[in-house]
């Protein structure tokens, strides 16, 4: 009776041993929706999760600009349909962060200048959806987070649970670049600040921003170069008594370097 | 314990249990299969355009009955980034037959297959097949007229096949007076038809105001100095002699120091000028350096008068280290390098001539050892200095001998040697001497190399009435003249800067890159 112990062991051994992996989702004849990276990109296993998050600041622009729109891409799974195939959005609570609040720094998805744009056109199976970001003065003083994630509805399904949702971190101030990921930070531009940032931007005249950045990131030559660069421009900049803020600070106090 | 190690073994048992597999057997004991296939040569030269190659490959095996199918196929070789693709360029015949060679011109692996259809086994061949164009097999003479360079090309007999390349093919040429030409296997070009860039052999005519990265098959300028560089360059340019190694390639423009790391993909642009230190203090680096198969060349900057090792793919100039005993500190010596040279491709030591800075009546020659040992390297010096009456002591240029201790150098129009293999060897003058009205415009050795070059060479250029002659004498054993007769003249329009020979298979380390 005592031996009966180790049968709850064995059990267990066995349950360990009996794991497999879920099956993913396959193209069947349900239609379901999700996001994905750039078309030319699709097939790319190393870009599957490059749209996730992005970023969007509005300081570059005039004054008049007061909205702007940044795009994601989004497919369908199953069957191409003979018909225009509406789709719906939907806004995510982030804890720990500012949300976006509809109407004041988004439109709402069902605002009536949107929504016709969240349709998957008749025999398609891709769509470049906008998303309206307004230029409200609170984004001059944060950044704020717009999470949304697709809905089921009577053309949908969902699909693969890691491709249903998209973020977008929005300001009218510097922002740091999707691009200046950790790998970035930690072999070539340094720790990210407002200061740095701004300071690059002054330096060089060019937007750091991810438009500007990404193809750079992707180049190691390019990418070390201007590591080369900034710690030359630095060293000049801080040699020089009369320049503001010198050695260059940043906003936490910590010595700015590359 | 003992409950612990009961619950390991349970553990371990069920495990056990699970791993077990049916094996299925998969073995042959009958003696190995061996295909035999010649009539593929090792190596075949193809001019792009022009030529077919007509192979006719015999096929065996050991096996009876064996049935072929047979395959051609091509890849590249020299890739940075990516990974070459197999092309089969016939399947259908054991024999290939007039297939037109139009592929682009650069050197590639050809392989060709045999399998036999009953055994499933296949048997390979391989070999490599330069695809040429006039453009890369010759000799170039990098030359001026006026203020204006170029490039004239010959034949190994001396003809001149294409004169005034740069203004032929592209309709420009370089701006100042002909100073060197250089040439890459590694700088990185981008293909339109494959949408990468790709490693391509490169040469880099270089004037005292101007360089460009010409593709060395088609002769195309594919970027103008400014256009080589992240970084914005302004004029004057001031451009050096490029120099390549397979991990990098680096130039020096006023007195800046440049580079690629050539090990990963990369645009062909030299990244940001690398400092001296990390308070970024003024340098100028002289024009002459020199190369290493592993490590980053050896440089010196002309304002401390130090010794220093060019870096991989930018970052800071390496500091070197005194050897103990040395004639001369590596750095802060006081001194002016009137010149430095390689002593080969393989050899662990190289020549400078320098003159003091305290006492400028003072030259010498100093041996240089231990480059090649480290990346920041200890440096011994060993100076000889150089007589007044020494024709050495005026010499106006220099150039080492490849393959032994001797020093060539033009003192008055007169060319000598000088062995500086121990102190105090006397200055000898060369059998050849300028015709009178010719003044030497540059000096060179060549060493031989493979049946390209089977001879040493010792190369004279000269000008007179506006006419350039480059005489090529083979060196005997001392490293004299073997003959003043030449055994090779190049002539043209102008004044010649520099040569340079092509040929399909040249890559960075046939030649030594040095003044």
């Amino acid at each position: 009776m005592k031996k009966l112990k180790y049968i709850p062991i064995l059990a267990a051994a066995f349950v360990i041993l009996s794991c497999n992996n879920d099956d993913y989702l396959t193209y069947g004849v349900d239609s379901r929706i999700q996001f994905g990276p750039a078309p030319k990109y699709l097939y790319s296993t190393s870009y599957q999760s490059v749209d996730t998050l992005k970023a969007y600041t509005f300081v570059y622009e005039n004054a008049s600009v007061v909205q702007d729109t940044v795009f994601f891409d989004i497919y369908t799974m199953g069957r191409v349909s003979d018909q225009d195939r509406p789709f719906k959005l939907k806004q995510v609570q982030v804890e720990g962060v500012d949300n976006c609040v509809a109407g004041v720094h988004y439109k709402a998805f069902d605002d009536p200048t949107v929504i016709k744009h969240y349709v998957i056109k008749a025999g398609d199976t891709h769509e470049s959806i906008p998303i309206v970001f307004l230029r409200d003065a609170s984004l001059k003083q944060k950044i704020y987070t717009l999470k949304i994630e697709v809905e089921a509805n009577e053309y949908f399904g969902l699909g693969e649970t890691a491709t249903l949702w998209r973020k977008v971190n929005v300001a009218d101030r510097l922002i740091k670049p999707n691009s200046w990921t950790t790998s970035v930070e930690t072999y070539y531009l340094g720790k990210y600040s407002y200061v740095k940032h701004s300071w690059m931007v002054a330096q060089t005249g060019f937007r750091w921003d991810d438009e500007f950045l990404a193809p750079i990131v992707a180049s190691y030559a390019e990418i070390s170069y201007w590591k080369a660069k900034f710690k030359e421009l630095l060293a000049k900049y801080n040699s020089n008594p009369n320049n503001p803020n010198v050695p260059l600070t940043d906003e936490n106090g910590v010595l700015v370097s590359f | 314990m003992k409950k612990l190690l009961n619950i390991i073994t349970v553990i371990a048992f069920t495990a056990l249990l699970n791993s077990c597999f049916e094996d299925k057997g998969n073995y042959d004991y009958d003696d190995p299969e061996v295909i035999t296939i010649t009539g593929f040569e090792s190596s075949y030269t193809a001019v792009q355009g022009v030529d077919y190659l007509n192979i006719t490959p015999t096929v065996t095996s050991n096996k009876p009955g064996a049935q072929f199918e047979y395959y051609y196929a091509i890849y590249e070789t020299n890739v940075q980034g990516y990974a070459p693709v197999l092309d089969t360029i016939q399947r259908s015949g054991k024999d290939l037959i007039n297939y037109p060679v139009t592929r682009k011109a650069m050197t590639y692996g050809f392989i060709f297959m045999a399998k036999n259809k009953t055994t499933g086994y296949t048997g390979f061949a391989s070999s490599t097949l330069n695809v040429v164009t006039k453009f890369n097999d010759g000799w170039y003479i990098l030359k001026n007229v006026g203020n204006v360079t170029d490039l004239d090309l010959f034949d190994n007999t001396g003809k001149l096949l294409v004169k005034d390349v740069l203004l032929t093919i592209n309709g420009k040429q370089l701006k100042g007076k002909a100073d060197a030409i250089s040439f890459a296997s590694n700088y990185s070009v981008y293909d339109p038809g494959t949408g990468r860039f790709v490693n391509t052999k490169t040469i880099f005519p270089v004037s005292d105001a101007d360089a460009k990265a010409v593709v060395l098959t088609t002769a195309k300028i594919e970027k103008d100095f400014d256009q080589m560089f992240y970084d914005v360059i302004t004029e004057p340019y001031s451009p050096t002699r490029f120099f390549a190694t397979f991990q990098g390639i680096w130039t020096i423009n006023q007195g800046q120091l440049y580079s690629i790391y050539t090990m990963s993909s990369n645009a062909g642009r030299f990244g940001a000028a690398s400092p001296i230190d990390a308070s970024y203090t003024p340098y100028h680096l002289s024009k002459y350096t020199i190369n290493h198969t592993y490590y980053g060349p050896l440089g010196f900057d002309e304002i401390s008068s130090t010794f220093l090792v060019c870096p991989y793919g930018g970052g800071q100039l390496v500091a070197t280290k005194d050897a103990t005993p040395s004639d001369m500190s590596v750095k802060n010596s006081n001194t002016t390098m009137l010149y430095m040279g390689s002593r080969g491709t393989a050899n662990s030591y190289a020549f400078a001539v320098m003159k003091s800075k305290t006492n400028p009546s003072v030259k010498f020659i100093t041996k240089i050892e231990g480059f090649t040992t480290s990346s920041n390297p200890t440096l011994k010096f060993t100076n000889d200095t150089l007589s007044t009456s020494d024709p050495a002591y005026s010499a106006s240029m220099y150039t080492m001998n490849q393959t032994m201790d001797v020093l060539y150098f033009v003192s008055n129009n007169h060319i000598y040697r000088k062995n500086v293999a121990s102190k105090g060897a006397s200055s000898v003058q060369l059998p050849f001497d300028p015709t009178a009205g010719e003044s030497v415009s540059f000096i060179k050795h060549y060493q031989s190399y493979s049946t390209y070059l089977t001879d040493n060479l010792f190369v004279v250029g000269t000008e007179a009435g506006g006419k350039y002659k480059v005489r090529m004498f083979v060196i005997n054993t001392v490293g004299d003249l073997a003959s003043s007769t030449p055994v090779k003249t190049f002539e043209g329009t102008g004044r010649a800067g520099d040569v340079l020979l092509v040929f399909p298979n040249l890559s960075n380390n046939n030649f030594p890159v040095t003044y």
